[in-house]
């Protein structure tokens, strides 16, 4: 009926991820700060909470992060043409470049202005990342308390840096420990409860 | 490319429709939990490496200037990403393009 209302999320979807082709210099992870931006605090499509679970499942499965994303995004709003949508237009713009510029590619790398800005964009993505890092770690303490939340830090970062396990195998560990975590967290209370009342109990018969 | 995309970009919506069924469960509520900090880790190790290259590109006093003006703009004064790369392509394209050729 109302055709602005039917093309409308669409032209959102592609609209929203042909800006993160574009700027997402350096491919890859360094473009889940703006779909992130796009996502949750411009469209509100989801929630930093959602944003996270699909991070993390996405960074566990194989294949280019981004592109995954941004299918799943689409999905999520219009089904598998809005997948699509989302999908042609996150990598249309780079795949573009690539085509129009192959035959310039000896040009293209040895340009001081192309390298000037390539290069001022990185101290910008780091930034990025890491005011997406310290909101993760705000959540995660907020939802974990300090001791647990900055165990897991320690644990996160042993498993990745020093051990060197696979980044799926790490997100799968927390996944499996996740999944029992509140029945953990009941259990360990109720126990502690146990033994502040069999204490009081024993501290009333002394008084008694 | 959309071959290689296809398989994961479909088991990634499939399980994450798995999770939305299961939204109230303490199961599903820990897991989403517990992923936080691992992400947070990851995004630390990038922000690492980026940090890293940049200075190897352009050296430190470039490198802290931009990021701090970028800090400045995207935490402070809440403006858009898409608007501070834009800034950053400008000044890397008149400025550094000029000083670190």
């Amino acid at each position: 009926m109302d055709k602005r209302k039917l093309v409308q999320p669409y032209a959102e979807l592609a609209w929203a991820l042909l800006k993160t082709g574009i700027l997402g210099y350096g491919g890859g992870p360094s473009v889940i700060p703006l779909i992130r931006y796009e996502a949750v605090q411009r469209y509100r499509w989801l929630t930093d909470d959602e944003f996270g679970e699909i991070l993390a499942l996405a960074n566990a499965l194989p294949g280019p992060i981004a592109t995954k994303i941004a299918a799943y995004l689409g999905y999520s709003q219009k089904k598998a043409l809005g997948a699509a949508v989302a999908v042609v237009a996150h990598i249309l713009p780079s795949t573009i470049c690539m085509i129009a510029l192959l035959s310039a590619v000896h040009l293209f790398s040895q340009s001081a202005i192309v390298q000037g800005i390539i290069a001022a964009v990185v101290p910008v993505i780091a930034v990025m990342l890491g005011m997406m890092a310290y909101e993760f770690a705000e959540r995660a303490v907020k939802g974990l308390g300090k001791p647990l939340g900055f165990a897991c830090f320690v644990a996160a970062f042993a498993l990745l840096q020093v051990v060197h396990l696979h980044p799926a195998l790490v997100i799968v560990l927390f996944l499996g420990y996740g999944a029992a975590h509140y029945r953990t967290a009941a259990w360990l209370t109720a126990k502690r409860q146990r033994m502040r009342r069999q204490r009081a109990e024993r501290n009333g018969d002394y008084s008694a | 490319m959309l071959a290689t995309v296809a398989p994961s970009a479909i088991a990634l919506i499939w399980l994450l429709k798995v999770l939305r069924r299961y939204r109230n469960s303490p199961v599903v509520k820990g897991m989403t939990l517990l992923v936080q900090p691992v992400i947070a880790v990851m995004m630390l190790f990038l922000t690492w490496q980026m940090g890293g290259s940049s200075l190897h590109a352009i050296g430190i006093g470039q490198s802290i200037g931009i990021a701090a003006a970028a800090y400045w703009l995207m935490g402070v004064k809440k403006v858009h990403p898409a608007l501070v790369i834009v800034a950053a392509f400008a000044y890397g394209g008149f400025v550094l393009s000029v000083f670190h050729a």
